[in-house]
């Protein structure tokens, strides 16, 4: 990490913090502060908007844990989500839950179907584990799908959660739970990047045999970061259930679990703040791609009944995502750091 | 027929290995290249063969010419038509395909009649037409070894590139498959060069040697010249100034400085 | 129904996915390329041809030769746009772009072919609607076209592969990279080659399952199955793909039929899936696949 001119770390309080300088700690709170004062700007199209991106972004994180650090692609985060918002729905309208202990509860059983899906890594690695994750999402979806109680096809409701006499039922008040969440989960995940389980996801991500010859219990960590992630998407999953207050299987489609995986290589693979700026980017993108390009595209293409409009989303998605590979493969993340290395020593050329 | 003329390869526009090489490969002689590892024997290779690029590297600076023609930096695939063929270190076969189909893909760039271009080769490699139809990955070191020099000869190339040929192999199998490099010389006129660690069988092959130390050429000259130089035999050879094996019961002695610029 | 009746359609369906697992295999095994985006490139290919057939009229075999070479075209622009660029890059790269394109192209479709759950008409042959009779048995006829077109075809790869020029060179690349391009073999002729094979098989396994089922935007799914079958078969293994989609055809055409009525049906989407789940367990490589050492 590129600490500013003339800031050294002398003690391991120092080396361990994420906020080292006061000028960082000035732009965090700024940037929280801003963060709060969001709704107050946005339109409540952005706005809905802006509660996605923080649903994603809670989801694309455990991805982030599992594919960028550990190394396991998986192609099946939609269908945990599903799985999460499922079982999450289920416990509120037959477990008699709350909302809130439904939500925790719903995200650790997620991750134990993660754990389910997680133990072939023992056996398989690469891209056999990702088709086996793209397994996941079809099987999951279907056993939902045929579990009478979870009424498949209608879906389940809930009521909107609330916090003592707050309702969480407008965008407006559940973009601050949202961003709550955000918030919590983002220091969780940096915390669990830079202790030993993260250390174990990198030394299998970059080798993971040596990493079994160096006594990091591969299986184990595997096992652990699937669950992580699946806890992740659980997470996401019992969120957007609570923001829509619904819970169908036509809300968790495959390409989900492919943009997810999109939203990582977009910000970069391998990194927290990248996450965070891939999901940011590609769902602003894609706004506005529906708001600009798709009245357009109805009118060039020769589809009737307006579909154009449905397709233009995943064909931007998957060029700009094809675009950074070819590009910047290491994705928006990268770009930052140069601008900030390029900044910190301005007006130097280096 | 293949002179290189001091040049300078780079890996991924920054780490440079070869700094002005320059040797000189006449027709139909066998000139042998040796060096410690990392010496750069390798990189000249496949600089000559065009196969730098597959590794992010460049031949930066002087030329390679061949047949009055300048290949450096060209494609590996176009370099095999003009009649070099490399034959990469550690037994590369194409493990799951047989010994003939190995044979055959050697032969991709060769118009012509396939079978009297195997003939040929059997008739170097008797051992060859033996397993000609087992799977090459199962085949013994030296049956692998063979296949791999037979399948650079179905190139029909005038120039072979031989890297480390002996590599692994017990002492008859060596002097075995160097007797019928000394064969396919003579008899298919191809000039060879030949990159060796066992510099005393290589010497005892070539015609000229080149030797090779941190991406330079620090020493050359005629095969028989180099057997009796000191720095050879002490570095190379392994035999100390009087001409005996080196006794390492004498631990205690004052190493030889090399007498060149490394 | 009775159960060989069953077997045998499942061995139709079946060979539609041993194609579709072909073209898979033929790009993993040349290039190491997992390519996700096969199911689209089945539904490109056969909307394409759609649109070629539907442009004017000229006889059928034409349109059939046009939209081959309309395929053939679609793979070699993949593989210079996409793939070229990515030589040299880590695996994951190529494998992220076809994931990308399995998106991208659906999209495609979606705009050009527009009208979601809609199904169009697809029968240039008009034997949609026909069926052979054979005492009790009923064949359908474009799924028996489809099974005889498969065996003729994994039939000419194996021919093509053992024999051809280009095919030695194929699996030399398929092999080592490194080595087929000291030997002459033009590695990146071969990629091009290989997709360009790939779009025209899929094109094929399209115009099958067109004739089938008529043309919709859901097409692309059996790509997921197809996905599974070639690694039921082991990755790079073509008569493992041929095996594996017969035994995946019967065995899920055997779950909808006796299985399916206790659950509620849908079984037979994610039937192979499971099957893959079950068998990649036990046999990491497939069942004919090729085991590779790993050293560190």
């Amino acid at each position: 990490m590129g600490l500013p001119c003339g800031t050294f770390n002398a003690e391991y309080r120092e080396d361990m913090a994420i906020l080292r300088t006061r000028t960082h700690w000035g732009l965090a709170i700024a940037a929280i502060v801003l963060l709060f004062t969001l709704p107050s700007y946005l339109s409540n199209t952005w706005l809905i908007v802006a509660n996605f991106i923080g649903i994603w972004i809670v989801a694309a994180l455990g991805l982030s844990l599992l594919t960028g650090y550990c190394g396991q692609i998986s192609l099946g985060q939609a269908g945990f989500m599903a799985a999460g918002a499922f079982s999450c729905a289920a416990l509120v309208n037959y477990g008699g839950l709350s909302y809130w202990p439904a939500l925790i509860v719903a995200a650790f059983f997620t991750g134990g179907i993660g754990l389910i899906f997680g133990i072939p890594s023992l056996r398989v690695k690469g891209f056999y584990l990702a088709i086996i994750t793209l397994a996941a999402h079809f099987i999951i979806l279907f056993v939902i799908l045929h579990i009478p109680a979870l009424q498949g096809t209608m879906g389940l409701n809930i009521a909107p959660p609330h916090i003592g006499s707050v309702t969480f039922d407008s965008h407006h008040n559940f973009f601050y739970l949202i961003m709550g969440v955000v918030i919590i989960m983002t220091i969780i995940t940096k915390n669990i990047v830079r202790t030993k389980p993260g250390r174990a996801f990198i030394a299998i991500r970059d080798n993971d045999l040596a990493a079994e010859m160096m006594g990091v219990d591969v299986f184990r960590y595997k096992l652990i970061a699937f669950f992580i992630c699946a806890v992740y998407a659980g997470l996401a999953g019992g969120l957007m259930l609570g923001y829509i207050t619904h819970a169908h299987i036509d809300e968790y489609p495959f390409m989900d679990s492919v943009w997810c995986l999109g939203f990582l290589i977009v910000g970069g693979l391998g990194s927290v703040a990248g996450t965070i700026m891939g999901v940011v980017f590609l769902r602003v993108f894609s706004q506005l791609t529906y708001m600009y390009l798709a009245p357009l595209a109805t009118l060039l293409m020769p589809a009737g009944m307006g579909t154009a409009g449905f397709g233009i989303g995943p064909f931007t998605y998957g060029l700009i995502i094809i675009l950074f590979l070819i590009f910047e493969p290491r994705g928006l993340y990268h770009r930052w750091e140069i601008f900030k290395s390029w900044y910190r020593l301005w007006p130097f050329a280096y | 027929m293949l002179a290189i003329n001091n040049i300078e390869v780079k890996y991924s526009d920054i780490i440079l290995v070869l700094r002005g090489v320059s040797l000189e490969v006449p027709d139909e002689e066998i000139v042998s290249l040796m060096g410690n590892n990392g010496a750069g024997k390798t990189t000249t290779l496949k600089a000559i063969s065009g196969m730098l690029a597959t590794e992010l590297g460049k031949v930066t600076e002087g030329s390679i010419m061949f047949n009055g023609k300048r290949i450096e930096n060209g494609d590996a695939e176009v370099t095999v038509g003009l009649g070099i063929a490399q034959v990469m270190e550690g037994r590369r076969t194409l493990e799951h395909l047989t010994v003939e189909e190995n044979l055959r893909v050697g032969g991709y760039k060769v118009s012509g009649d396939a079978k009297k271009n195997l003939e040929r080769v059997y008739g170097y490699f008797p051992r060859l037409r033996d397993v000609r139809n087992s799977t090459a990955g199962y085949c013994s070191g030296g049956e692998q070894q063979m296949l791999v020099i037979g399948r650079g000869l179905m190139a029909r190339p005038t120039l072979m590139l031989l890297d480390e040929p002996s590599l692994g192999l017990a002492p008859l199998l060596v002097e075995e498959i160097f007797g019928i490099l000394k064969s396919i010389n003579q008899g298919a006129k191809t000039a060879l060069l030949l990159v060796e660690q066992n510099a005393l069988a290589a010497l005892s092959l070539a015609n000229y040697g080149y030797v090779m130390e941190n991406g330079r050429v620090v020493l050359d000259g005629a095969a028989e010249k180099l057997k009796n130089n000191e720095d050879i035999k002490e570095f190379y050879l392994g035999l100390n100034e009087v001409g005996k094996r080196k006794s390492y019961r004498e631990v205690k002695h004052y190493r030889r400085r090399k007498r060149w610029l490394g | 129904m009775n159960t060989l009746q069953i077997c045998l359609w499942g061995l139709q369906i079946g060979a539609i996915y041993g194609l579709i697992a072909l073209a898979f295999v033929l790009v993993y095994k040349a290039t190491k390329v997992i390519n996700f985006a096969q199911g689209s490139i089945v539904m490109l290919t056969i909307y394409l041809c759609h649109a070629v057939i539907s442009l004017g009229t000229f006889p059928i075999w034409a349109g059939l030769l046009l939209s081959a070479g309309v395929a053939i075209g679609l793979g070699l622009a993949i593989n210079r746009l996409f793939m070229h660029p990515l030589v040299g890059q880590p695996l994951i790269a190529p494998v992220m772009v076809t994931i990308a394109l399995l998106g991208l192209i659906q999209g495609l479709c979606i705009m050009v072919w527009g009208d979601i759950g809609g199904c169009r008409n697809f029968d240039p042959l008009g034997i949609s609607a026909g069926a052979l009779h054979i005492g009790q048995i009923v064949l359908l006829k474009p799924h028996t076209l489809g099974f005889i077109v498969t065996l003729v075809l994994f039939g000419l790869c194996a021919l093509f592969f053992k024999y051809a020029k280009l095919g030695l060179g194929m699996r030399a690349t398929a092999e080592d990279h490194q080595v087929a391009k000291v030997l002459g073999v033009p590695v990146m002729f071969v990629f091009a080659a290989v997709w360009a094979l790939a779009t025209l098989i899929s094109l094929v396994a399209g115009f099958i399952l067109g004739s089938m089922n008529g043309l919709e935007l859901g097409i692309w799914q059996i790509g997921i199955k197809a996905i599974a079958v070639a690694i039921i078969g082991g990755l790079d293994s073509i008569p493992g793909a041929l095996i594996a989609g017969l035994m995946v055809g019967v065995l899920e055409q055997l779950a909808g039929a006796y299985i399916d009525p206790y659950i509620g049906g849908g079984l037979m989407d994610v039937f192979p899936l499971i099957i893959m789940c079950i068998i990649i367990y036990f046999r990491p490589y497939g069942l004919f696949g090729l085991e590779r050492i790993e050293r560190v």
